[in-house]
């Protein structure tokens, strides 16, 4: 019996009635509007983690609002899968937030107001997705997520980024249809919404080929997000937001609204005994390690370096999707703690990239020769970034890959381990290049950009998180456990 | 008698924890910086020389660094005999190899960087050796691949950056091959822990999507690879003659004396404790293993001749010497593993010599080609007697260490009892020749023929530089002469790896 509680609510209000405040304060008292957002932020967190001790001994937290049509309503919970995604975006928000400081004062940007109000709402709404306790409310969250990501991704309000925002409301939100045809179509199925631990819907419900349809049109739906191919191009477009957009929500809570969508369908809708029934672990595996395969491909081929990270988030998200798809006990449990992992590794990579461009204003990696001579530890942050994305041990991508990998071999078709070693290898080449120019070359300029302390300490962070979970990955309260919980769940242990 | 013991875990981990520090006070103090890198390697060597009367008086030395509740596998060391001996000549020629560098980097660029990993790379060979199962060997394997990039390429010129790309490429691709194989046994057997029990005694069918025997002679060849890349294997050495020259000379001793190892090592654990001999020997595939460890002696040998320049001489010898390695092993019999394990001891001591006077005579004079090296020996008198101690040692010329290994090696073909294999006894033969035919130009030259100058005035480096040049050569004819010393270890080594245990 799951307990009462309004604190996975509480969580994502905070997130609303921070971008309300940090609007009425306004640009005047910036240093007020920063304050209010690091608050939201902490306690954000704190609450999360307050709900931990009891999901972590096998609880849940459950709040349903009154209903609105028959067996629909707005509710929230907190198990481990949820907490695990809401506290890592609320985590990973408290040090965007710095960066957010020191990159947009750095740079003279100007709507910081609207900036940081519709962040809030962002993380707002993705810890909606994360608690959410059924199809409804996620979508709700999913959709809000999508508008309120907009403000940010044209923030330059140029021709570019106007282009760039057109094109994003243009998959999101077909996408979003797409999830709400599906919803529709699940409600009229099985008269329920609620996510159930192995699954709500069950083979005696409707015809094979249908349930087939329908899982087809959720992965469209949320695979827009999850930027799978062919539905990615939306990705590498938005890299016009400002670097701090990019590192959380283009890496993290955004895109991995989609995969945690995924997760939830194959887990939580559908169920893996059904999925393996079906039959569909081997599309969804086969489009993953396509879109693994070419999209590495295509970030050999790009100089900004933005665009090349964008690219390799979209190698690493569909990571995720084939560990979902695979199906078994560890390929579930790699997808899921690749989530966590690949947000320390990119967000660190990402991180480089902004302050690279507050520093020295440049973003084409033709033009970083020598930037190691002359912001070392930042480049050092994105060489770790990038040696734990090829997998190399003792740092996190080690542990993703180990435990995608067992999953594979696990799984009824071991040869997608290959697609893992290949883009191991493929991430080689398309990042060694640029540790190598930026250690190895000289710099035009010699001179040593100073990097304020709100650019520094989270990058810092993020490899100080890269490290200690690669080492440490079994620690209490650490994703892996989280994950190794929410997959125990799934299997109906 | 399995004891708990903090010393492994210092060995390793001090060096692995102090490198950061070394590069971040490096800027600051050169004095601090080879203080700290000396000193945190020489309590390492120091803490593996206390383990060895634990180790000879049959004690089982254990520590855990992460345990199975934080990482997927513990991380633990267990100190075998096999390890033991690895680990006392690994931590001996790095400790004098850093010494060395001292006088040897004194006008080199980015020292703090060169000594930062010279360390780190330290401490995950010690690690690799001490591992107590396949998940933490593999974890710092791969650690040395990736940290040990940073010293081929310490030069940064043109060329030690195309040979530092086909070694990162070629070592994190065959690495990823043997993560694979590693995951193959865990998935198919539950375990890859070391112990006197093979892992794939117990085995079963899950992922086979052939025969048995053909996944697992499969299996046993991604193993040998994904090892033997590291080790200089022909045919997938290619980046090895490339990547050790171009590194500074005391690098290029560790790298071509020691790290080389690590894949020989890997090579016997995959022979002996992941698959057990019997099981090699019903698979067959142990007469496939001698042939390419003749093939690597034989080419290693040729090309090593046809070399003008004389540190890619010597890497060509070390693939040369790899080969002797990976045969003995093969034979499956305990001279024949007694004779390899004391070969990588006393490979380790002679390649160290002879790269490190390589180093001295670039160091002073500035000379690579061999044949500019006349009459060096009237120049550097000590340096050019060292390196014709490890010359001859190399020749296999009694009393010096290299020629016990290699009459050990030849009892281990004639024991052996399969015709091909006592067979390949001659190759050692033939082998002894090839090696003269490469090393004795160079000391004939140095001190029978005129300097092109005419200049013969003393050039020996100083001190710093001589004395590992001189302990590292009397180790050769002291473990020559008293040949028991490194062979307490060896032969139970081999015994227990024999699976008597």
């Amino acid at each position: 019996m799951p307990a009462t509680d309004i604190r996975p609510l509480l969580a994502v209000l905070v997130g609303f009635i921070a971008c309300v405040v940090i609007l009425i304060v306004g640009e005047k008292n910036r240093d007020i509007r920063e304050g209010i957002t690091f608050g939201a932020a902490i306690s954000k967190f704190l609450i999360l983690i307050s709900l931990f001790p009891l999901v972590y001994e096998g609880g849940k937290y459950l709040f349903t609002t009154p209903e609105l049509l028959p067996g629909i309503s707005l509710s929230f919970m907190a198990d481990p899968f949820s907490l695990f995604f809401s506290t890592l975006s609320s985590m990973l928000w408290i040090v965007t937030t710095m960066f957010s400081i020191g990159y947009m004062r750095g740079l003279h940007e100007h709507k910081q107001t609207r900036y940081y109000a519709a962040f809030a709402a962002c993380i707002g709404a993705t810890i909606g997705i994360a608690n959410s306790a059924n199809l409804f409310t996620l979508f709700v969250f999913y959709e809000i997520l999508t508008v309120a990501t907009y403000p940010l991704v044209i923030h330059d309000e140029d021709e570019e980024s106007l282009a760039a925002g057109r094109k994003y409301l243009a998959y999101t939100l077909t996408g979003g249809i797409f999830i709400l045809f599906s919803l529709v179509l699940t409600y009229d199925i099985a008269g329920t919404l609620n996510f159930a631990n192995t699954g709500l819907l069950s083979a005696s419900m409707a015809s094979p080929l249908l349930l087939k349809l329908l899982f087809a049109t959720f992965i469209i739906g949320f695979g827009v997000k999850a930027a799978i191919m062919p539905l990615h191009s939306w990705l590498p477009s938005v890299m016009v937001a400002p670097t701090p957009v990019s590192a959380l929500l283009h890496c993290v809570a955004v895109v991995k609204a989609g995969t945690f969508g995924i997760i939830r369908v194959v887990n939580n809708v559908y169920g893996i005994e059904l999925m393996g029934d079906l039959g569909l672990g081997l599309p969804l595996v086969i489009v993953a390690s396509i879109t693994i395969i070419i999209s590495m491909l295509i970030a050999l081929t790009k100089d900004h370096l933005k665009a090349r990270l964008a690219y390799s988030t979209i190698n690493e998200l569909s990571y995720i999707v084939l560990g979902a798809g695979l199906l078994t006990e560890f390929g579930v449990t790699g997808s899921m703690v690749h989530i966590a992992n690949h947000a320390f590794m990119k967000i660190g990579m990402f991180f480089f990239a902004g302050t690279v461009f507050v520093a020295t204003g440049k973003e084409y990696i033709s033009e970083m020769d020598g930037i190691g001579k002359r912001m070392p530890i930042s480049t050092l942050v994105f060489s770790i970034g990038a040696i734990a994305l090829t997998g190399t041990p003792p740092l996190v991508g080690f542990i993703s890959k180990w435990y995608l990998a067992l999953g594979a071999i696990q799984s009824p078709h071991p040869v997608f381990v290959g697609v893992l070693l290949a883009s191991a290898l493929l991430n080689v080449a398309v990042f060694w290049p640029i540790i190598y120019k930026a250690f190895f070359k000289e710099p035009e300029v010699k001179r040593r950009p100073k990097v304020s302390l709100w650019l520094m300490i989270p990058m810092v962070f993020a490899s100080f998180g890269t490290i200690v979970l690669g080492l440490f990955p079994r620690f209490p309260y650490t994703p892996l456990e989280l994950a190794f919980r929410a997959v125990r769940l799934f299997l109906g242990g | 008698m399995v004891t708990h013991s903090l010393l492994p875990t210092i060995a390793v981990v001090l060096p692995i924890a102090i490198s950061p520090f070394i590069f971040l006070i490096g800027r600051r103090s050169a004095y601090l910086r080879d203080g700290l890198a000396v000193g945190s390697l020489t309590i390492s060597f120091v803490a593996i020389l206390l383990m060895a009367p634990e180790v000879l008086s049959g004690k089982i030395l254990e520590s855990i660094v992460v345990s199975e509740q934080a990482a997927p596998l513990p991380i633990s060391f267990k100190v075998s005999y096999f390890g033991e001996i690895v680990a006392i000549i690994s931590s001996f020629v790095w400790v004098l190899a850093t010494i060395y560098s001292i006088e040897y980097m004194s006008d080199e660029h980015s020292k703090e960087r060169y000594y930062s990993f010279l360390v780190l790379t330290g401490g995950s060979m010690y690690g690799i050796v001490l591992a107590k199962n396949l998940f933490a060997l593999y974890i710092f394997f791969e650690l040395m691949s990736v940290v040990s990039y940073v010293l081929v390429i310490h030069e940064e010129t043109e060329e030690a950056l195309v040979a530092g790309k086909k070694y990162l490429f070629m070592c994190i691709g065959f690495g990823l091959l043997l993560f694979l194989s590693i995951i193959l046994t865990y998935i198919g057997t539950g375990r890859l822990d070391f112990s006197s029990v093979p892992i794939f005694t117990e085995f079963y069918k899950k992922f086979m999507i052939v025969s048995p025997k053909t996944s697992l002679t499969i299996l046993f060849f991604t193993y040998i690879f994904g090892f033997g890349t590291k080790a200089g294997l022909v045919p997938v050495h290619i980046w090895l003659p490339d990547a050790h020259p171009i590194a500074p000379s005391p690098a290029s001793a560790l790298l071509s004396g020691v790290m080389i190892k690590a894949g020989a090592y890997g090579i016997i654990r995959t022979i002996y404790n992941v698959f057990g001999p019997q099981l090699v020997q019903e698979l067959g595939v142990n007469i496939v293993l001698s042939c390419i460890g003749v093939l690597t002696i034989f080419l290693g040998a040729a090309v090593a001749i046809s070399q003008t320049e004389i540190k890619r001489r010597l890497a060509y010898s070390s693939i040369n010497q790899i080969g002797y390695v990976v045969l003995g092993a093969a034979f499956l019999t305990k001279d024949g593993l007694t004779g390899a394990i004391l070969h990588i001891f006393n490979h380790g001591l002679m390649k160290g010599v002879l790269f490190l006077c390589a180093g001295a005579i670039i160091y002073k004079t500035g000379l690579r080609e061999i044949e500019d090296l006349k009459g060096i020996g009237k120049k550097m008198p000590i340096t050019m007697i060292c390196f014709t101690i490890g010359a001859l040692s190399m020749m296999g010329i009694p009393p010096l260490c290299g020629f016990i290994s290699k009459w050990i090696l030849v009892l281990g073909a004639l024991e052996a009892g399969v015709t091909i294999l006592v067979g390949f006894a001659g190759i050692f033969l033939l082998s002894a020749i090839m090696d003269a035919v490469y090393y004795f130009p160079i000391i004939r030259s140095a001190f029978f023929e005129e300097p092109i100058d005419g200049d013969t005035t003393n050039q020996d480096p100083s001190i710093i530089m001589l004395a590992p040049l001189i302990l590292l050569a009397s180790g050769i004819i002291i473990f020559g002469i008293f040949p028991q010393i490194p062979l307490s270890f060896a032969e139970p080594a081999a015994e227990v790896l024999l699976g008597g245990f």
